[in-house]
């Protein structure tokens, strides 16, 4: 029986070739994900390992930051408390992390890294640092030296003795490239600046307090130890005594802690891990559908040999064949498919990383280049693709070997599906239960606007398609009814008997369509909410901005010089900023009233400032209580989401607490702006009081035209005065809500790829399926054939159905999706999502698409139905 | 009219269907079968001709051979007049719809369409209007009045057939070519079937040709021809089941003989 079943998977293996492809499409897509993520956590665990490389580390409590980001975490460790570990014995050094971010001109004459992305990240060099190693040249010895990464250097084009441009802290100075510095890992995009150790020191840390302290291990000889070749020992025993010297030290405080070097990796690499935990399960949601088709092509093409073979099987029964021995045949041959899919798969996986990594290195996002080939991921996707052949085939091998050798010489048409009420049933309960839990988000969002329900929505979005999954077979008949009505009756007969042939087995059907379903709901419902947030946006824009432009800084930080030298223009009538400061806040909490919980106050908040007259001369907002002129008088702007969460109420006095000091003042309005992403507001002087400037952020600028200025004079005006800081962009009003605009569309971008891989999917799916059912009905196409139907008509109809079949899974899709993202302005209105805006233009092209991937579809089914002679059609299996 | 006259047989208005030394052969070498050996026959215009003979005579290949359905190693086949056996894919589809009707064992209807549908199914294909009151009368001929709006798996077997004999006729075609058209019926719906296939010859003017091995079917002709070996050897007219039978018999103590 072996060798039956080899012969025919040999003969057949062309017939196959779909079911390969299937398979392959599938495990290359779990392979990819789980190597892509290999190499993107090895990546990281590099950089990881390679800028946190001592034994012992002083860190704030309950830190977040991988430490790796310049200024990440709380500055609350004095650096002082370095110079009393570095006496302990066995330490070669205790570095305070002097960093934070700044901008590197390039020799083309722009910023490094200016596009966004990764950070142009600014350390200081301190010759007993072992983490960083000069190669080449001297480090930085003054303020007008800086070393830079090799990789840094490259990208930047800058060699040693080059003189360009930094601006540090808002100011701009002309440095010389003195040494360059290896950095033993790729900092996946992230440039690297050294700054001489008293520069850094006065820019990131000019009150004494900084983020972390990393201590190094001496060997006997008095050299620094790194890791990987620190040994436990050593790091425990040094780890305990830092601590015991911290405790007893009068800089001692209760908000940082020490932890060894090995802790402060592994959770920095936790935290990586965890975040692109959730990038793969994105991906591999998708290598599940890709797998979920793939299974269903793998079933139609063995139900398909098992109908073309059911005579040979019968002989085989009839002759003394057992069941069993069939049910091997018909296996043996999908193992056969899981096999080659499988190894062809993993090869595409791995194809589909050195090209992911390629986008990334072109996007000067460089990934370590070791692509770990595991046996883990080898045997994962060879499995995969095996067990989803082998369960696939199950079914049609299963009927092959049950039916009787008599019954299987004479069957004539496909079994008759009926619904069952257990799909039924299963299905009702998660798509209701499912809209129930979008509907309650919505109804606890209305009456609750605190209330964050994006969770319940999430998963009854989730439920809602799962269900329509299920009950899909159930669903085609009438859909398709409605939607192959103008087909019926724009081509007559043809679209009737192309709608007949789609209704005949509608669970094949919704399972052809269910790979285009799931993409379209995704599609549909991303591209609601990215018009509905730009709608908002732009509505909101429109009104609040009053100023002529607006201007933002590509570091996110715009220099006082700028601010200094635009003012001085005499284009320019008003130069007002927004400016952010990190402040505590406290205030005596009002009585609970109904239980309810008031939220405590944050240990830090970054609070705005601006001018006087910026209220509303340059930004308009109709305040919900009190006045705007609060902030001329020394009161506080709050926004309403922030004085719901903290349980305040215009009046209230509210003590504002930052390193310079320390006022009381009165809220003296409340606002609701959702352009305006400051929760509070007072004016730049009475921040300046609490606030240090080296703290203060200017993040925009807000500027209006001098009397008689035109708009373009205005323009021209800005952009030569703020060349010289790099990174500047200059708005008008609608290039601000393009630019927000295209923010979002760049997220939409990502989703419309992950939607063309759902439409290759959904393609092969239709293809197989027509194809499966052009040889179900060879000899009614032949009847058809002999009473007179043309070929262009056979076309045709075949046309027609697989596009029935794409508009099913489209229209289902498209519903759903829209369904979900309509709950979304109710449920994310605290988040600026105000109006919904249903982008018809788009979702029209989407079923175009739709339109198209079914004509595409059809016609290889066509071509192969139109080539059967018909005699020969008419004569098959009688 | 016999098959001696036929080599001088010109276009005659009362001639439907006519084959000139029609020759089908399969395979090559020493594999060689002469399914149709040099056979030439006219088919009369409102008669009702049953093809008869044992397996493997060519019966069945020379009604696909007149119907268009197969090709032919050489010969002339002519069905009202048009040379079939040198017609092109399109003019084949355009002579099927307007030219011949079909009759087949089994599987006759479309599943997905109604008995109506299946019935008015080759004028929607050609795109032709339905003359409702000939619909009407075939539909009673048939007896399928209250059976239009049913699905084929709603119907019993000769119901089917009978749906596939109205299908053959409303398009008027110039001749219905029944392949066993009561091969897979019961005796009582066989009847049935064979009394419309007649009387659409005897009441509506149609030119039939069936294929049978059923000397009681092939006794509802006017005439019925006999294959052995792809030739043609006997034919009668106006057969009754003990006639053909008498003949079968003869036949078959030839074949005897012979070898």
């Amino acid at each position: 029986m072996l060798r039956v079943a080899l012969r025919n998977a040999r003969a057949g293996l062309l017939k196959l070739a779909m079911s390969i492809i299937a398979v392959a499409l599938g495990t290359s897509f779990i392979v990819g994900t789980f190597a892509l993520r290999d190499v993107l956590s090895s990546t990281f665990n590099d950089i990881v390992d390679t800028g946190l490389n001592g034994a012992t580390y002083v860190r704030p409590n309950d830190a977040d930051a991988t430490g790796l980001e310049g200024g990440g975490g709380d500055r609350v460790i004095p650096a002082a408390l370095a110079q009393e570990i570095a006496p302990l014995d066995g330490v070669a050094a205790a570095i305070p992390d002097y960093s934070g971010t700044l901008v590197l001109v390039g020799s083309d004459g722009t910023a490094v890294g200016g596009g966004g992305g990764a950070p142009t990240l600014a350390f200081a060099y301190l010759a007993d640092d072992p983490s960083l190693r000069v190669t080449d040249g001297v480090g930085p010895a003054s303020a007008a030296d800086i070393a830079l990464d090799t990789g840094t250097a490259e990208s930047a084009g800058l060699a040693i003795g080059d003189e360009t441009t930094v601006i540090v802290a808002g100011q701009i100075r002309e440095v010389t490239v003195t040494g360059l510095v290896t950095f033993d890992a790729s900092l996946a995009g992230a440039s690297l600046v050294l700054l001489d150790g008293q520069t850094a020191m006065d820019t990131f840390a000019p009150d004494g307090m900084v983020s972390t302290i990393a201590v190094y291990a001496a060997d006997s000889a008095g050299n620094p130890v790194t890791y990987p070749d620190l040994d436990e020992d050593t790091e425990k025993s040094l780890t305990d005594a830092v601590r015991s010297t911290v405790a007893a030290s009068d800089l001692a405080g209760d908000d940082f802690e020490v932890v060894s070097g090995t802790t402060m990796r592994d959770d920095s690499q936790a935290q990586i891990d965890s975040m692109l935990g959730f990038l793969s399960t994105f991906l591999l949601v998708f290598a599940g559908i890709a797998l979920f088709v793939g299974g269903f092509v793998i079933a139609n093409t063995f139900a398909m040999t098992v109908r073309q073979k059911q005579r040979e099987f019968a002989m085989l029964r009839a002759i003394g064949a057992s069941p069993g021995q069939v049910f091997l045949t018909v296996t043996i041959q999908a193992v056969m498919v899981g096999i080659i899919g499988g190894a062809v798969g993993i090869a595409g996986g791995y194809g589909l990383v050195h090209a992911i990594r390629a986008v990334f290195n072109t996007m000067g996002m460089e990934l370590t280049d070791q692509i770990p080939v595991t046996v883990p991921i080898i045997a994962l996707g060879l499995a995969t693709g095996v067990l989803v052949s082998a369960i696939s085939a199950a079914i049609p091998a299963r009927r092959a070997a049950l039916t009787a050798p008599v019954e299987a010489m004479r069957e004539e048409a496909a079994p008759v599906l009926r619904p069952s009420w257990w799909r039924i049933g299963i299905g009702t309960v998660l798509a209701l239960g499912g809209a129930g839990m979008v509907t309650a988000s919505v109804v606890i969002a209305r009456n609750d606007d605190d209330a964050s329900m994006g969770a319940l929505l999430g998963y009854g979005a989730a439920l809602v398609i799962i269900g329509l999954l299920i009950l899909s077979p159930i669903l085609a008949k009438p859909v398709v009814h409605i939607t192959g009505a103008p087909f019926a009756a724009l081509f007559k007969p043809l679209g009737s008997l192309a709608r007949g042939n789609v209704i005949r087995n509608p669970k094949r059907t919704a399972n052809t369509a269910s790979a285009l379903m799931i993409g379209m709901a995704l599609v549909a419902a991303a591209s609601v909410l990215a018009s509905s947030v730009t709608l908002a946006m732009k509505a909101v824009v429109a009104e609040e901005l009053a100023a002529d432009v607006i201007v933002q800084s590509q570091s996110f930080e715009i220099s006082a010089d700028a601010v200094t030298d635009l003012n001085n223009l005499d284009e320019t009538a008003e130069v007002n900023s927004f400016v952010v400061a990190p402040v505590s806040l406290t205030w005596d909490a009002r009585e609970a009233t109904d239980g309810e919980e008031l939220t405590e106050p944050p240990a830090e908040l970054n609070v705005g400032g601006t001018e006087e007259n910026t209220f509303p001369d340059l930004w308009f907002t109709d305040p919900v209580a009190g006045d705007l002129a609060a902030v001329g008088n020394g009161e506080l702007v709050v926004q309403e989401s922030t004085a719901d969460t903290y349980g305040w109420e215009l009046g209230d006095t509210i003590t504002v607490t930052g390193s310079e000091g320390s006022v009381d003042a009165r809220i003296g309005a409340i606002i609701n702006s959702q352009a305006l992403g400051i929760p509070l507001l007072m004016s730049t002087d009475l921040l300046a009081d609490v606030a240090p400037a080296n703290e203060t952020v200017i993040v925009n600028l807000l500027i209006n035209a001098a009397d008689g200025v035109s708009d373009a004079q205005l323009r021209d005006a800005l952009a030569e005065a703020a060349k010289p800081y790099y990174v500047l962009s200059i708005y008008d009003q609608e290039e601000f809500t393009s630019m927000l605009a295209s923010q979002v569309n760049q997220i939409l971008t990502i989703l419309y790829a992950l939607l063309g891989l759902s439409i290759v999917i959904a393609v092969l799916g239709i293809v197989n399926t027509l194809a499966l059912s052009v040889i179900e009905r060879t000899r009614e196409i032949g009847l058809m054939r002999a009473v007179g139907l043309g070929k262009g008509q056979l076309t045709a109809t075949i046309m027609i159905e697989s596009v029935l079949t794409a508009l099913f899974g489209t229209l289902l899709g498209l519903g759903a999706g829209v369904a979900i993202a309509a709950a979304m302005p109710s449920v994310f209105a605290n988040q600026g999502f105000t109006e919904l805006s249903i982008p018809w233009g788009a979702l029209m092209s989407m079923v175009g698409l739709a339109v198209i991937v079914g004509v595409l579809a059809a016609v290889w089914p066509a071509w192969r139905a139109t080539r059967m002679p018909v005699l020969e059609a008419i004569a098959a299996v009688e | 009219m016999t098959t001696a006259q036929l080599d001088t047989a010109q276009v005659d208005s009362s001639v439907i269907a006519s084959a000139r030394n029609l020759k089908k052969v399969y395979g090559r070498g020493s594999t060689t079968v002469h399914a149709l050996d040099d056979v030439s026959v006219d088919f009369e215009r409102g008669k009702f001709t049953a093809i008869m003979g044992p397996s493997g005579s060519g019966k069945s290949t020379l009604m696909h051979c007149m119907a268009g359905l197969d090709t032919v190693t050489s010969g002339e086949v002519l069905v009202n007049g048009e040379a079939v056996s040198s017609m092109s894919q399109r003019q084949l589809t355009k002579l099927r719809r307007t030219q011949l009707g079909f009759i087949f064992q089994s599987f006759n209807l479309v599943p997905t369409l109604s008995a109506e549908e299946n019935i008015t199914l080759p004028l929607d294909i050609a795109r032709q209007r339905v003359d409702r009151e000939f619909f009407n009368k075939v539909v009673q001929a048939v007896g399928l009045d209250n059976r239009l709006r049913h699905r084929p798996a709603e119907l019993s077997g000769g119901q089917q057939q009978r749906v596939a004999c109205a299908r053959a006729l409303v398009s008027k075609p110039s001749v219905v070519f029944a392949d066993e058209p009561t091969g897979n019926l019961d005796s009582t719906s066989s009847r049935e079937v064979l009394t419309f296939l007649r009387s659409s010859v005897d009441d509506l003017g149609q030119s039939v040709v069936m294929v049978t091995h059923d000397p009681v079917a092939a006794s509802y002709a006017h005439r019925v021809l006999f294959l052995a070996d792809g030739k043609i050897v006997k034919e009668i007219t106006e057969p009754t089941p003990d006639s053909i039978l008498t003949v079968l018999s003869q036949l078959t103590n030839a074949a005897g003989e012979k070898h």
